[in-house]
């Protein structure tokens, strides 16, 4: 037992003494990432920690004895009761829907926009499109899905306006948000839409960043647009289409503004799972324990998608 | 000849195609603003008439007056409700802004310029934590608030979110990174400080990061709606974006039942208030925020 105190010792003598030798280096270094880190483990690494511990309590908000961890672990009792919990399959549903219903078409329309940007040689002209593209990423979503709303609004909007009077192709067009199908899609084009000018971005500066040596050995080899495409541009911005993929793969919990200012459609079929946490972390009988297993759980399976991408089709060195 | 005008017609049709497609994205792209910009202007009677037009055919400002008048026993005491929370939302993305393009800059710079033991180490824990997924942090987050005693309040808010500048530091170090380490070199030789050389000639060189920063700030803490509806419990400390329900529903039944307005058009006028700052600041920025994303995502 000495022993190994002993040794634990020398080795403590031993870091400092290599600290004392080699210094510590540029110590105003430590003096400019101070306030980022403090500010950083105040407000983000404590609620970490503490999210995941109070998943393990029956923490309720409105009856102060119940807030101290010793006073209210339970263990997984609120594992257990989600997996009894209703709602939090329908959750599960729903936000497997959402992203079913925005993310291929996010992903095509995205990539398709900033491959056809990247070939208008005209700068002026490049730059308009690429404002009023990136335009929608910019404002809240919290306004953002308002504005749908009204264009879907079903007597007032300009949506059944648009198919049944000026186009004259839908003459008894359904009541968009209203109807359990056409939510969806209702949803997911508004998301869309507000997505797509920031992916699109990433995907243009990504095309930017290809050296031009590369089309120019294309050309020379005779390349039509199209070969250019799948042989220069696709494998040029494979790491920022990964990017893409794993930090949108985690579907589970998440889009929740989003679908609270869109509404939850009829029978609350848009209720996903982040929403019915945050109703049961802050509504009603306020059980923040309960709303952050949940959460937990969701960031789980959330990490652990993402990790399988990754480890599916790992970035390439560039 | 005939191959030469063949090749040149499909030129000219792929030309085409291009841009027609990325007129109807940028119609797309732009169609809700139209709307709810032309519903703003749009009086009740128009509104709910049986002809729906995309132009207002009788403009009016009867909407603005009454978000921003308050007309109908809406303003409160202090002034203009709507008034009120644009002035929140200013105060609190302002300062978060300032703050974050502080500090992100100062600890961008040291991780990528001053060598001190740890550095790699410390950055690399960093960039990790900013990938794990954040779980059950709001409920914590409120605990954590309530603890400080920052819960309903602007200063709160504004902690808060300066707090979380992981997307900020990784920009402004690779910024600082990119810059050529000559001049840097130059000026220690001539006995500079590390203070003076940050502040006074790293600082400036990297401005155009730092525009991309704030811009990147600005915009999400201008949008946030979640974390601030859940902190701040009284209504006159909302900021405009958390606040756009509410402000509607201030404002409708008494007043909508004067015949004038409509939640409808309400809502279309206070959604443009909220949108227009954003969209201001990113036209007339685009060009550096273009210019510094380019430098950043240099990988």
């Amino acid at each position: 037992m000495m022993e190994r105190y002993a040794s634990g010792f020398r080795s403590l003598v031993y870091s400092i003494k290599k600290i004392k030798d080699e210094g510590w280096g540029d110590i105003s270094g430590y003096f400019f990432i101070a306030p980022l880190i403090i500010m950083w483990a105040i407000f983000h690494g404590y609620p970490y920690i503490r999210g995941i511990s109070i998943a393990f309590q029956d923490y309720r908000l409105y009856r102060p004895e119940t807030w101290p961890f010793t006073k209210s672990f339970c263990g997984l009792c609120n594992f257990k009761e989600m997996l009894h919990d209703r709602w939090v399959w329908r959750g599960i549903k729903a936000s497997f829907l959402l992203f079913v219903s925005w993310f291929p078409g996010g992903f095509i329309v995205s990539l398709l926009t900033a491959v056809l940007l990247n070939r208008v040689r005209k700068r002026w002209l490049a730059s308009v499109y690429r404002v009023l593209i990136t335009l929608a990423w910019v404002i809240p979503v919290a306004a953002a899905m308002p504005m749908w709303r009204q264009i879907y609004e079903p007597n007032l909007g300009y949506l059944t306006h648009l198919v049944r009077d000026v186009l004259k192709i839908w003459p008894n067009p359904p009541a968009w948000t209203s109807d359990p199908f056409w939510y969806w899609p209702s949803i997911g084009i508004a998301s869309i839409w507000k997505g797509f000018g920031y992916y699109m971005l990433l995907f243009l500066l990504g095309l930017y960043n290809i050296p031009s040596e590369l089309y120019d050995a294309a050309a020379i080899d005779g390349a039509n647009a199209w070969q250019q495409f799948w042989h220069v541009e696709l494998p040029g911005i494979r790491n920022i289409m990964l990017v893409f993929l794993v930090t949108n793969v985690g579907f589970l919990g998440g889009g929740i503004v989003g679908l609270m200012t869109f509404g939850l459609g009829p029978e609350d079929i848009g209720k996903g799972l982040g929403v019915y946490a945050y109703e049961q972390a802050f509504g009603g009988a306020a059980r923040l324990g309960y709303g952050g297993a949940i959460n937990l759980f969701a960031g789980i399976v959330n990490l652990m998608l993402a990790a399988l991408v990754y480890k599916l089709l790992p970035p390439e060195k560039a | 000849m005939l191959r030469f005008n063949i090749h040149l017609l499909k030129k000219l049709t792929a030309r085409t195609l291009i841009h027609l497609y990325l007129i109807v994205a940028s119609l797309f792209g732009l169609f809700p603003f139209v709307w709810s910009l032309s519903t703003s202007f749009k009086s009740k009677a128009e509104i709910y008439s049986p002809t729906i037009t995309l132009f207002p055919r009788h403009p009016t400002l009867v909407n603005y007056k009454h978000v921003i008048r308050g007309v109908g026993g809406i303003s409160s005491s202090a002034g203009s409700y709507t008034l009120i929370l644009y002035r929140n939302s200013i105060v609190v993305s302002g300062f978060v802004v300032l703050f974050t393009v502080l500090i992100a800059s100062l600890a961008g710079y040291a991780f990528a310029r001053l060598k001190f033991r740890g550095r790699d180490a410390i950055f690399a824990f960093f960039m990790i934590l900013m990938f794990l997924p954040s779980g059950g942090t709001l409920m914590a987050t409120y605990v954590l608030m309530r603890h400080l005693h920052l819960l309903d309040s602007l200063l709160g808010l504004i902690l808060l979110f300066t707090g979380g500048g992981g997307v900020s530091l990784f920009l402004m170090r690779q910024i600082f990174l990119n810059i050529p380490s000559e001049i840097e070199d130059a000026a220690k030789v001539d006995g500079a400080s590390n203070t003076r050389i940050a502040f006074q000639i790293m600082f400036p060189m990297a401005s155009s990061g730092m525009v991309m920063v704030a811009i990147m700030t600005f915009i999400s803490v201008w949008g946030e709606w979640l974390v601030t509806r859940t902190l701040i419990r009284t209504a006159e400390k909302l900021t405009l974006t958390a606040g756009i329900a509410t402000v509607v529903m201030r404002m409708g039944g008494e007043t909508s039942a004067a015949g004038l307005v409509s939640d409808y058009g309400l809502r279309a006028t206070v959604v443009g208030l909220v949108v227009m700052p954003v969209v201001l600041v990113f036209i007339f920025l685009q060009k550096w925020f273009i210019r510094g994303a380019a430098e950043g995502l240099k990988l």
